[in-house]
């Protein structure tokens, strides 16, 4: 056992150093010593650390793990706490008892890596150190070779695997009874706050966002590209834009009809903003939409959520109330004059909006503005001057945050809209996938009698960059590439690489959509198309059928388990007395050999030699071979033949 | 081996007619060196027995007609005063034999039975405060009427479970005593001859160890010890005596069949023997009761 230990090691320091888990360095410090201080003390074939420096160890464990965690999140917290004391305890264990406590937390505490992933390959994680676990289990409670524990154990979890199965697939999908708060996860979507002037290095990460399943035929009926829209922003304080008030006040609108809805499956993303293709309204429980037309949760995301996108009527808003539109054209007049003054300028030049517009694109085209992912950080603190005027490199962030700021000094309302732009589509299946490095930033502004409107100044610049997702956008490739870091996608050049990708992404599909939200909902469908529409009538019945074959199929299995363990011998004999007329199975073997004997004068010496075969096996520890075996089952056959024939 | 056991069981048959299994049973009881008891009413050939088995064992018997006067000392012996030497001499009894015939034991005072039980579990008299073996082997085979007969004393349980086996021999079928009546050379045929010596019989109760008592068999045992403990009928259940005396007597019983392992069959066969005087079953309803017991138990296989 002290040397398998190193296992419930490695398991805490994985799930410790899982990159979502993020207790913090100090903590992952931690434990990485206590799993070094573990092996040196293994290595040295030490044993038994007394009490007293355990506990010290424990009291310094317990402040760094507070320290670095901070009490905020609770729940990471006593999941840090979970693994330092069972960390502490694999130190300590010693005695068997001890041994068997380990293994019993380690029931609950490997699935907390759940807390904060459940994608399929924590799912696989979780599994395999489980089996493990199981397998030391085994090995503890009986002596036996590893392989024999780890066949048990095999053998255990696919029969487990299948009633889960069946499980999932049948039981009623009940709401659950209890939630806990998910653990607060530093995500690296969309920010409430725009402030890209202080930004030396766009970080991407090609983490999933979402997926969204429509059509091909409704994209078309829709925009082209395809703008998600998440959050708006209508504060601009001349530095950074921040989230409007009424991002949370929830408004019904009416669907159009003529647009198709569509399904959207939304990582888990710690805060309640969700996407949608322009003005949208949603049927899903728990999703609202607000005064803007965006849609968000009544709570954090904190797990995989699935939920149905329709296209609404909003943009009929055509006029603006006072402080609406005072709220969407303040600025900070005193910062930024040069831009001010410029924005003056071109608005004595033009008579309306859209060639104001056309006066802005031709100058940032003229004046050679570039797209780039590693901007220059702004030194001044007239931000937009600068960048408009000396750097004149950026991403969709500089932009929009200038094009609006521009529109807003010369009275037109503008915002700053920041969401998702492009998808990759999976033709196989049929569905998008979003990515983190999709995030972007655009416009919406105001023209009376029309109503909002989009404008992506980035487009400008970069037209290139509205062809699709940027992991597609060639020239920059590199720095796209370079600044993902290490991951599948930064190879995606290779094509045997990608295609790995694309299938893994296609398995992840798979499991979000059938595993995580399979839910009453997808049961319902599910079972509709199994059974018609008045499955409803069924369902009670199917539960009690599922119940029903559940227990039957234990009872037989228990019952086959029994059985089959029972010697050869034990199985003829009693095979043999329930061929008599008279009841024998409160009657010893000779005497109902002696009864069958008179019952069956014809197999008279037959049944003598099987009660030989059978006393010697039962009483003298002999074996009951093949040819017992043969001469039992010819007389079984020879008495029931001529059963028969008497009938 | 065992053509001396059958030699035993075929002479015995010919002083006691059409009682095969009895006769079975006690000479089962001596090979396990239990003592037996043997209840019957008066007249059924109690007496007849006992002597034909220490007869055909050709070991030396006495007998004692127990009486409700009769006091320790008459069957333990006691010390008497010598005048010549000054000194007290002990005078054994006549539990100082090989077989103690102990007729209608429980018409004797309950003070007389016990000194007798003691001396039949410690094979020893101790008589102020000195201490004397008793012969090897020592058997004491014990007849009593049954208990609703005038004039008796009956055992207490705990003197009765140091029988190792309670038989009857009841009424005799019509055939047989219809040979009773006829033979009347039976009584001057009482001395039966001998068939053992004492080194054979030991010789034969070392066999009886020596047979196999399977797992299943002892698992057998126990059940049925356990149910008479568990099932709430009876107020005296089985002791684990009882339990080491139905292993043996079934080791016994497979001897007795030529066979060197015991089974199921065996322990039934020796199971009412052992156990009905135990379990305070009278003998007139002993084999409804015990078949009761045992359909009611489940055999394991």
């Amino acid at each position: 056992m002290t040397t398998n230990s190193l296992f419930f090691t490695l398991s805490y320091l994985i799930i410790t150093l899982l990159p979502f888990t993020e207790f913090g360095f100090a903590f992952n410090a931690l434990m990485m010593c206590l799993a070094v201080w573990h092996s040196v003390l293994l290595s040295l074939n030490k044993q038994g650390i007394r009490n007293a420096i355990l506990n010290a160890v424990a009291l310094i464990g317990m402040a760094i793990t507070v320290m670095s965690i901070g009490l905020k999140s609770t729940v990471s917290v006593f999941v840090a706490l979970m693994l330092l004391a069972c960390q502490l305890k694999v130190i300590q264990a010693t005695t068997l008892k001890q041994w068997r406590q380990v293994l019993v937390l380690n029931f609950f505490t490997f699935p907390c890596a759940f807390l904060f992933s459940q994608s399929l390959y924590v799912a696989l994680l979780v599994l395999i150190m489980l089996g493990f676990n199981l397998v030391l289990m085994q090995t503890l409670q009986k002596v036996g070779t590893f392989k024999a524990a780890g066949q048990f154990v095999i053998s255990k979890i696919m029969l487990s695997c299948i009633l889960s199965v069946f499980l999932i697939l049948f039981l009623p999908r009940l709401p659950a009874f209890w939630q806990m708060p998910g653990p607060q996860l530093a995500k690296t979507g969309l920010s409430e706050t725009v402030s890209p002037f202080s930004i030396s290095k766009l970080s991407q990460s090609d983490e999933l966002a979402f997926r969204a399943l429509l059509n091909e035929t409704s994209i078309q009926q829709g925009q082209t590209p395809l703008y998600w829209r998440a959050i708006i922003h209508d504060k601009f304080d001349g530095q950074q834009w921040t989230i409007a008030n009424l991002q949370k006040a929830p408004i019904s609108y009416k669907k159009r009809d003529e647009l198709p809805s569509y399904t959207i499956i939304a990582q888990p993303s710690n805060t309640p903003w969700l996407y949608a293709l322009g003005f949208s309204t949603s049927p899903t429980a728990l999703v609202q939409s607000s005064y803007f037309g965006t849609l968000f949760r009544t709570d954090k995301l904190t797990s995989t959520f699935e939920y149905v996108v329709t296209p609404a009527k909003g943009n009929a808003n055509t006029t603006l109330s006072g402080w609406q539109y005072r709220n969407n054209t303040t600025i900070v007049k005193r910062l930024n004059p040069r831009a001010q003054n410029l924005a003056q300028q071109w608005d004595q030049q033009t008579n309306t909006t859209a060639e104001f517009i056309t006066v802005m694109r031709r100058y940032f085209i003229e004046q050679q503005f570039s797209y780039t992912l590693s901007p220059q950080v702004t030194t001044s603190e007239h931000m937009v001057d600068q960048f408009l005027f000396e750097y004149k490199s950026g991403f969709c962030g500089h932009y929009a945050s200038t094009v609006a700021m521009m529109m807003r000094s010369i009275g037109i309302p503008a915002r700053l809209v920041s969401g998702y732009l492009g998808a990759e589509y999976n033709e196989k299946q049929g569905y998008f996938s979003i990515y983190q490095y999709d995030a972007h930033a655009w416009v919406e502004y105001f023209v009376p009698n029309e109503g909002w409107k989009s404008l992506d100044p980035t487009a400008w610049v970069s037209p290139e960059r509205l062809q699709g997702s940027l992991s597609q956008y060639q020239p920059l490739a590199n720095e796209f590439q370079s600044n993902l870091g290490m991951s599948l996608a930064a190879f995606s050049d290779f094509a045997s690489i990608n295609w790995l990708r694309i299938k893994l992404e296609e398995l992840d599909y798979q499991w979000t959509r059938w595993v995580l939200n399979f839910d009453q909902q997808k049961q319902t469908s599910m079972l509709e198309a199994m059974l018609g529409k008045n499955y409803q009538h069924f369902s009670g019945v199917i539960a009690i059928l599922t119940l029903g074959m559940i227990f039957t199929s234990l009872f037989f299995y228990i019952q086959l388990n029994s059985k089959s363990k029972e010697p050869d011998a034990i199985k003829h004999y009693r095979r043999l007395i329930a061929l008599s007329s008279i009841n024998l199975e409160h009657t010893a073997p000779k005497q109902s050999i002696a009864l069958l004997q008179q019952q069956f004068p014809q197999q008279s010496d037959a049944l003598i030699r099987f009660y030989a075969d059978f006393s010697a096996n039962r009483y003298q520890g002999k074996t009951f071979g093949k040819n017992q075996n043969i001469h039992a089952k010819n007389l079984i056959n020879s008495i029931k033949t001529k059963a028969k024939r008497t009938i | 081996m065992s053509h001396s056991i059958e030699t035993i069981t075929s002479k015995l048959s010919h002083i006691i007619f059409g009682k095969e299994h009895q006769i079975k049973l006690a000479v089962c009881s001596l090979l396990c060196r239990g003592h037996l008891l043997i209840e019957d009413l008066p007249g059924m050939g109690k007496t007849t027995l006992s002597h034909g088995l220490a007869d055909v064992l050709g070991l030396s018997y006495q007998r004692v007609q127990f009486t409700s006067d009769l006091l320790p000392a008459d069957v333990l012996g006691s010390a008497i005063f010598n005048a010549k030497e000054h000194q007290f001499h002990f005078h054994r009894g006549p539990i100082f034999s090989q077989v103690l015939l102990a007729d209608e034991i429980n018409r004797a005072s309950p003070k007389t039975q016990s000194a007798l039980l003691e001396a039949m579990e410690e094979r020893q008299v101790t008589v102020d405060g000195i201490s004397h073996p008793l012969p090897e082997p020592f058997f004491v085979i014990a007849t009593q009427n049954p208990l609703h007969q005038a004039g008796t004393h009956p055992l207490p349980e705990s003197q009765l479970d140091r029988f190792f086996m309670r038989i009857s021999l009841g009424y005799p079928s019509e055939e047989a005593e219809k040979k009773l009546i006829l033979g009347v050379k039976r009584q001057s045929e009482n001395n039966v001859e001998q068939v053992l010596d004492k080194a054979r019989l030991i010789e034969l109760q070392a066999q009886c160890n020596e047979v196999h008592l399977a797992p299943v068999v002892v698992n057998y045992i126990l059940a049925l010890v356990r149910y008479t403990r568990d099932c709430g009928k009876f107020s005296d259940p089985l002791s684990p005596r009882a339990s080491i005396a139905l292993g043996s007597a079934a080791k016994a019983w497979a001897l007795m069949d030529n066979r060197d392992y015991a089974t199921q069959d065996d322990v039934q066969a020796v199971f009412a023997s052992i156990a009905a005087h135990r379990l305070n079953i009278p003998c007139h309803i002993q084999d409804n009761a015990v078949s009761d017991i045992l359909s009611e138990v489940e055999i394991p296989l």
